[in-house]
């Protein structure tokens, strides 16, 4: 028990240094809006369940306390339900790498510390992590439920020790799975098998929610009370050996007015998550060491195990189109780029699909001219959406050297070869993006969209000038310490969503130029304008927009790499 | 050849190789050595074009390396000290890249790569994704990298740690083979063994200055005293405590 409290002491002390303390100013105001982003996107959750708990209670007629206390149920446990196949399919990824390929392992595996309590300090921290990254939100919509239920504390208090149990029993029968798992499967093959699920899960539940809220858009209040009905039907409840039930029941119980046990519930959580963290932790002790030890074995035998066509490449002589195949293999092979721009291509399709139901049956003949304000707010949407992609691969075009870093610093480089290669790898799968999704919105009937010949050259120079603007940021602030599609990546993640926040008023405004013409005349000041001018300001100043963003970005990035490439600047990781 | 005039870098307030100067003539295998932190890879990389000196100038055949530096860099190969290769390419695309990036003809670039792959025995992983590589075999990698285009001067940082002991002797036979064709070698190391067996002079530099630059042989009638490499370099960079520490663990 010393040594598994020390090490989680230790473990915690870390966190809490690389969390909080840092030394560089830029750092810690980084670290602060990601935290300020995570706040603020907890309490829009948290605000968003509210509403929707308190307007559900209120469609019920007087009387129905059963069939709401039922309902409320039944929401309970699918969301129970979605945490742990998130924790299953997801976490599973990060309980991997935190198991098996920490970097300090090596090191306390070499002491004299107890397998069992190393591999138990391990697993409690990234359970812990996971909890808190995720808590955000599985537990918002719980905490919104409370707030439109008026609950106690109690109710709080019960909501997180039953999620808290629910991880750390699921948690820990992933970890005896990947235990298992890690003496038969090679470590390469299993991260590779692991990325693969987690990407594929990722897709489904951007699939499901946006299918969901697409068929929740126009029910009405009879339709939503048959449909949680229909929930009830399927005898959630009546499953009470599950453990997903006994969270989902745990904190529901203290509710007010519910007539749900709590310790018929909570307790055997309790016991289940304990019993099954000890025997997993016990376990450990037997098949962990020879479990890590695969995973580190590097297939050094004959044996070609990831292979990919051994068709040679034609090579050109030029270090351009060297660059650039090089970048085109990277960004081939990079599973977790593409995700996100199936991402965005399924949200496109779905924000597309939704219009097409707000307007059924009005095909829009010659006569009728469509809504300019609505041609232009899709066409930015798509612009929002492909161009959101952009931070996760161009962003981080120059930063996914990583270590390579320096061995391109030797090699007789232009830093002209090196921006228009890394501009090339981040443009292309964005454009890609951007067209399919204008495509999608093409052929959706009924759906407001600007013609072809007008849309296509702005969705293409409007990309140019965005994702010049990634690139850029990532030329000037690189950061090569981070890894690309890693769940520990902390930096990543919060590089792109800096991005992004810093991307979305720059599309704002693209779309605010571009539409110009057709909103000037509600504004008192510009009323005076003719259409003539309206449209040659608008255009002109939109063009000026993203010629000028390119030209600065474009400029910039070249010199800011010739010092990059020559070390005249420090880089982080570099 | 190399030369290093007045070579100097401060990073903040602290001076990590201070006024060096030293010329490495074509031919020659040249062994840089020093303590951990006195400056070795610093000055590589001001040499390689890695990092613009503070103050000073170097050079690459003539090409300055602070001016041209893209220019100097079609004559070097270097062998970094960390073995870095990109994971999502194959060993073959990786060379192939290397290849097109220096402009050397493709059937030139498949003869050299394909000698090197055999001598250090990559050839049949060659198609496989770099990501599965050991720490040797991505050391291996690297060097193939460098010595794919020919060049006129080879920078290696530690190029035989973490190699078997047939690759590290095949490193080394190939080096000397290199510079006795004419090519000029840079390398730094700790395995003095290396040096003395290997090198033609070596350069000793500590807290960022140099404090010897000759043979061997000059080392030694520098110090007035008979010895092996390690006992010269220890007598020319240890503090006396450290001295006396190691006359005392020696008994």
């Amino acid at each position: 028990m010393h040594e598994y409290l020390l090490l989680l002491k230790t473990s915690a002390k870390i966190w809490f240094t690389s969390a909080f303390k840092s030394k560089s100013k830029k750092k810690a105001i980084g670290t602060s809006l990601g935290y300020l982003a995570i706040i603020g996107f907890a309490v829009m959750w948290t605000f968003m369940a509210y509403n929707l708990f308190k307007d559900l209670l209120a469609m019920f007629p007087p009387g129905s306390e059963i069939l709401v206390q039922s309902s409320i149920l039944a929401i309970s446990q699918l969301l129970s339900l979605g945490t742990i196949l998130f924790l299953f399919l997801t976490g599973l990824r990060v309980i991997h790498e935190y198991l098996f390929e920490s970097s300090d392992m090596h090191f306390l595996l070499a002491t004299p510390l107890r397998v069992k309590n190393i591999f138990a300090a391990k697993l409690t921290e990234c359970l812990g992590l996971i909890f808190l990254s995720i808590s955000f939100m599985t537990l918002t919509p719980l905490i919104g439920l409370g707030i439109a239920y008026k609950a106690s504390f109690v109710y709080y208090l019960t909501t997180i020790v039953s999620y808290l149990a629910g991880f750390v029993l699921f948690g820990s029968v992933a970890a005896l799975l990947l235990l298992l798992i890690m003496r038969y499967i090679p470590g390469q093959r299993l991260k590779q098998i692991l990325l693969s699920a987690t990407l594929v899960m990722g897709l489904l539940i951007v699939f499901l929610t946006q299918a969901f809220s697409s068929s929740m858009m126009n029910l009405s209040e009879e339709e939503i009370i048959a449909a949680l009905n229909g929930l009830n039907d399927l005898g959630l409840n009546k499953l009470s050996f599950l453990p997903h039930v006994w969270m989902a029941k745990s904190s529901v119980a203290t509710l007010p007015g519910s007539q749900v046990n709590l310790w018929a519930n909570l307790i055997p959580l309790l016991l289940g998550a304990g019993l099954v963290f000890w025997l997993t932790t016990s376990l450990s002790a037997k098949l962990y060491l020879s479990g890590w030890g695969s995973g580190q074995e590097v297939d050094a035998s004959k044996k070609k195990k990831v292979k990919v066509s051994g068709k040679p490449i034609q090579g050109s002589g030029s270090p351009f189109k060297a660059m650039l195949r090089k970048e085109l293999l990277y960004l081939k092979r990079e599973p977790f780029m593409w995700y996100q721009i199936a991402v965005g291509l399924i949200v496109m399709g779905f924000f597309a699909f939704n219009n097409m139901k707000a307007s059924p049956g009005v095909p829009i003949t010659e006569g009728m001219r469509p809504s300019f304000i609505d041609q232009s707010v899709n066409l930015f949407m798509i612009l929002l959406f492909a161009g959101l992609s952009g931070p996760t691969v161009a962003g981080l075009a120059l930063s996914r050297e990583g270590k390579n870093w320096r061995f391109m610093q030797a090699l007789p480089l232009n830093p002209k070869t090196v921006f228009w290669s890394k501009y090339i790898f981040g443009y292309l799968p964005c454009l890609l993006e951007g067209l399919i999704g204008l495509m999608i919105f093409y052929f959706i009937p009924g759906v407001a969209l600007f013609p072809l010949s007008i849309s296509i050259p702005i969705v293409v120079i409007s990309l140019a000038a965005l994702i010049s603007i990634d690139v850029w940021s990532d030329i000037y602030y690189p950061n090569f310490n981070i890894k690309i599609g890693s769940s520990k990546s902390q930096e990543g993640t919060g590089k792109i969503l800096l991005i992004n926040l810093g991307m979305m008023p720059i599309i704002l405004l693209l779309g605010a130029t571009f539409s110009f013409q057709w909103w000037y005349s509600e504004v008192s000041f510009f009323q005076a304008l003719s259409p003539m001018w309206a449209k040659i300001l608008s255009l002109g100043l939109f063009s000026l927009e993203t010629v000028g963003v390119l030209i600065f970005c474009v400029n910039s990035s070249i010199k800011r790499l010739e010092l990059l490439l020559t070390g005249a600047v420090d880089a982080k990781g570099a | 050849m190399i030369e290093a005039k007045e070579l100097t870098k401060d990073f903040g307030k602290f001076r990590a190789v201070d006024k060096v100067s030293f010329k490495v003539e074509p031919g020659e295998l040249f062994a840089f050595l020093g303590p951990n932190g006195a400056g070795k890879t610093t000055t590589i990389k001001m040499l390689s074009g890695l990092l613009i000196p503070t103050a000073g100038e170097a050079s690459i055949c003539s090409v300055s390396v602070t001016n041209n530096p893209v220019e100097a860099k079609k004559y070097i190969g270097f062998v970094p000290d960390e073995p870095n290769v990109y994971d999502k390419l194959t060993l073959r695309e990786f060379l192939d890249f290397v290849a097109d990036i220096y402009q050397i003809e493709r059937q030139k670039a498949r003869q050299i790569a394909k000698e090197y792959l055999k001598i250090f025995e990559l050839d049949d992983r060659q198609d496989d994704l770099m990501q599965g590589y050991s720490h040797g075999m991505r050391q291996k990698t690297n060097i193939i990298a460098a010595l794919i285009h020919d060049p006129q001067v080879l920078f290696l940082d530690e190029p035989t740690v973490g190699l078997d002991p047939r690759s590290a002797r095949l490193i080394k036979d190939i080096l000397k083979e290199l510079a006795k064709e004419g090519r000029t070698v840079f390398m730094s190391t700790h395995i003095l063994e290396i040096a003395e067996e290997m090198a033609d002079r070596v350069g000793i530099i500590q807290k960022g200055q140099l404090k010897f630059i000759g043979t061997v042989e000059e080392l030694r009638q520098g110090q007035g005293k008979e010895g092996s490499l390690e006992e010269l370099f220890l007598q020319l960079t240890a503090s006396d405590a450290d001295k006396e520490l190691i006359s005392h663990l020696r008994g």
